[in-house]
């Protein structure tokens, strides 16, 4: 209990770290945020009001300071051109990244999972050797090649499926955007299924039962996968955390209205206090995706223990 | 057993070869092409045939010519980008290894900090406010990619520095730099090669990536382009014009994939 509350303590600072440097970040900002937001035909007193208005006058640490004590109470500000509160927007987004990301992960795990045993049980062997060719091509794919390849494709060629957007629950609209973001991460988790297994197939007791003759099907999917579940899991929930990244390229091909496209919108328009609290909260689920990664494998070895 | 050496290596050798290929038709674009890569024809986009082999894009640009070119600022800037985060992930890994128990968690906890950031993330807001320009692509790779090299050194060199054949240099008398660069960094050099090809591909996915976000600066007539550039450009005219995307994704595609297998087959041999 008191390593938890320590770690708590620990990942606390690291988020207030991020949040240093995301300040960081946005104080150096070439160019005054006040001029750009008032537009042509402000005057110099508009000007001095939006200054004060963003605390833009006021030295870094004490903006810092200003910064930080309002997170505490789940303040991120407000964007500069809704003038919506930047948690509200996020959270008003967060519903769709997540159906993305779980799709993705449904997708990626599967598959990969499949596909690496695959690999495992031809190991040396053709098919062992094309799975881990065409894993290495999907690894070695950008994120927008992919959705353009899916595109041209799926809604091109075969008509299948829409380019963009996003209707409702439409379930046609978010399989070539789960697809694509999943796309990377089914070949890290083929990789990992292959090696592990291949490891656990070599083991002492693996042995002891095909020697009492069960039949190789069970060997695998009874005794061997219980065993490969703790890293495969591991690699599957670091990669949702990826899938943050890969979103916002993901969402803005096919229009789709996520954090990621939330982003690059922000981006374009400069909406400094939107990119700010994007990229924070993405840190934040990456850290208590780790977080949890740690409680996970905590409790399964104290289990097996 | 010289056979079976020879062997092993030919996937590396191939994949160097195409590298260089790459790079050797991105100096000789022109010549290959046979067109200005910034050369404007009014006639608009025109699908392939036999006078521009891969067609031309929306400002009638021969597309061959501008993806060959296009290696240029990829392979610059990732070989770029990669070096400067190894070289900083090294010397912080380093300090952190050598250094004593009050600076350690500090620096520590700056790596753990930058790890949590994700990268894409990280750059993205780093482009936004350095401003445009190929420095602030190559500042922000580094930003977002020096971490995990930082924290591998790091625990590399804890390992190494128990060696005996480390502590009897100590006893010698050997200082922190003498230590340093005699027999700690000769035993680290050979795990930083396979980092170093696989972050090549990964600053040049990320370059690629900022690029196609828009964030490596518009794109203005006489620029090189670069390939995240061009697939942006040509996604405008996806369904009715797909050559222009296809030659630089395929391509860039086709260099990531050749510096991951360098990258993977080292690991391999390292481990």
């Amino acid at each position: 209990m008191i390593r938890i509350a320590r770690r708590i303590v620990y990942l606390f600072l690291i988020i207030m770290g991020a949040v240093f440097i995301v300040h960081l970040l946005v104080y150096i900002i070439p160019g005054d945020p006040a001029i750009m937001l008032a537009g042509e035909y402000a005057d110099g007193g508009d000007i001095a009001r939006i200054r004060e208005e963003l605390s833009l006058n006021d030295s870094f640490w004490i903006r810092y300071f200003a910064y930080v004590s309002r997170l505490i109470s789940l303040d991120m500000g407000n964007s500069v051109y809704s003038g919506l509160p930047v948690l509200d927007i996020i959270l008003d987004r967060l519903p769709n990244t997540l159906l993305l990301a779980c799709m993705a992960m449904v997708i990626a795990g599967f598959l990969g999972i499949i596909a690496g045993i695959f690999a495992a049980l031809h190991k040396g062997k053709l098919m062992d050797s094309i799975i881990l060719s065409i894993s290495s091509v999907f690894v070695s794919t950008p994120i927008f090649v992919t959705c353009f390849l899916l595109t041209l494709v799926f809604s091109y060629y075969f008509n299948l499926l829409p380019p963009s957007g996003m209707s409702g629950m439409n379930p046609a609209h978010f399989i070539l955007p789960s697809c694509a973001l999943a796309s990377r991460s089914i070949a890290l988790i083929v990789r990992i299924t292959r090696n592990e297994l291949i490891k656990v197939m070599n083991s002492d007791y693996i042995r002891t039962v095909q020697a009492m003759g069960f039949p190789q099907y069970r060997i695998v999917f009874v005794f061997a996968l219980k065993n490969i579940i703790v890293p495969v899991l591991t690699i599957i929930l670091l990669d949702f955390g990826a899938y943050l990244g890969g979103a916002v390229v993901t969402e803005s091909v096919f229009s789709w209205p996520g954090i990621g496209k939330l982003l690059i919108v922000a981006v374009g328009k400069r909406d400094i206090p939107v990119i700010q609290g994007v990229i924070l909260f993405g840190t934040f689920i990456f850290i208590a995706l780790g977080f949890l990664i740690e409680l996970f494998q905590g409790l399964i070895i104290k289990q097996n223990d | 057993m010289t056979d079976k050496l020879k062997f092993k290596y030919t996937s590396v050798y191939i994949n160097i070869l195409i590298i260089l290929i790459i790079i050797l038709s991105s100096v000789f674009a022109e010549e290959i092409s046979g067109y200005s890569p910034f050369e404007i024809n009014f006639s608009g986009m025109s699908a392939p045939d036999s006078s521009h082999l891969c067609g031309t894009d929306f400002l009638g640009r021969d597309i061959l010519g501008r993806t060959l070119i296009g290696g240029r600022i990829s392979v610059i800037i990732g070989v770029l980008a990669r070096l400067g985060s190894i070289l900083f992930g090294l010397l912080i890994g380093l300090l952190i290894g050598l250094s004593g128990s009050r600076i350690k968690p500090l620096l520590n906890s700056v790596v753990e900090i930058f790890l949590a950031i994700p990268s894409l993330l990280l750059a993205m807001g780093l482009a936004v406010s350095l401003g445009e320009g190929y420095l602030t692509i190559v500042v922000s790779i580094i930003a977002g990619t020096w971490a995990p090299v930082a924290k591998f050194v790091s625990v590399q060199t804890n390992t190494v520095k128990k060696y005996d054949y480390v502590k009897s240099a100590r006893v010698i008398g050997a200082g922190n730099l003498r230590v340093v660069s005699l027999y700690i960094l000769p035993a680290l050099l050979p795990l930083l090669l396979p980092l170093m090809t696989t972050g090549i591909a990964t600053s040049i996915m990320l370059e690629s990536t900022l690029s196609f976000l828009g964030l490596a600066g518009t794109a203005s007539i006489n620029t090189l382009p670069s390939w995240g550039q061009m697939i942006q450009e040509g996604s405008k005219f996806i369904f009715d014009a797909p050559w222009i995307i296809l030659p630089p994704s395929i391509i860039l595609t086709i260099l990531i994939l050749c510096f991951n297998s360098i990258g993977d087959k080292l690991v391999q041999d390292t481990i």
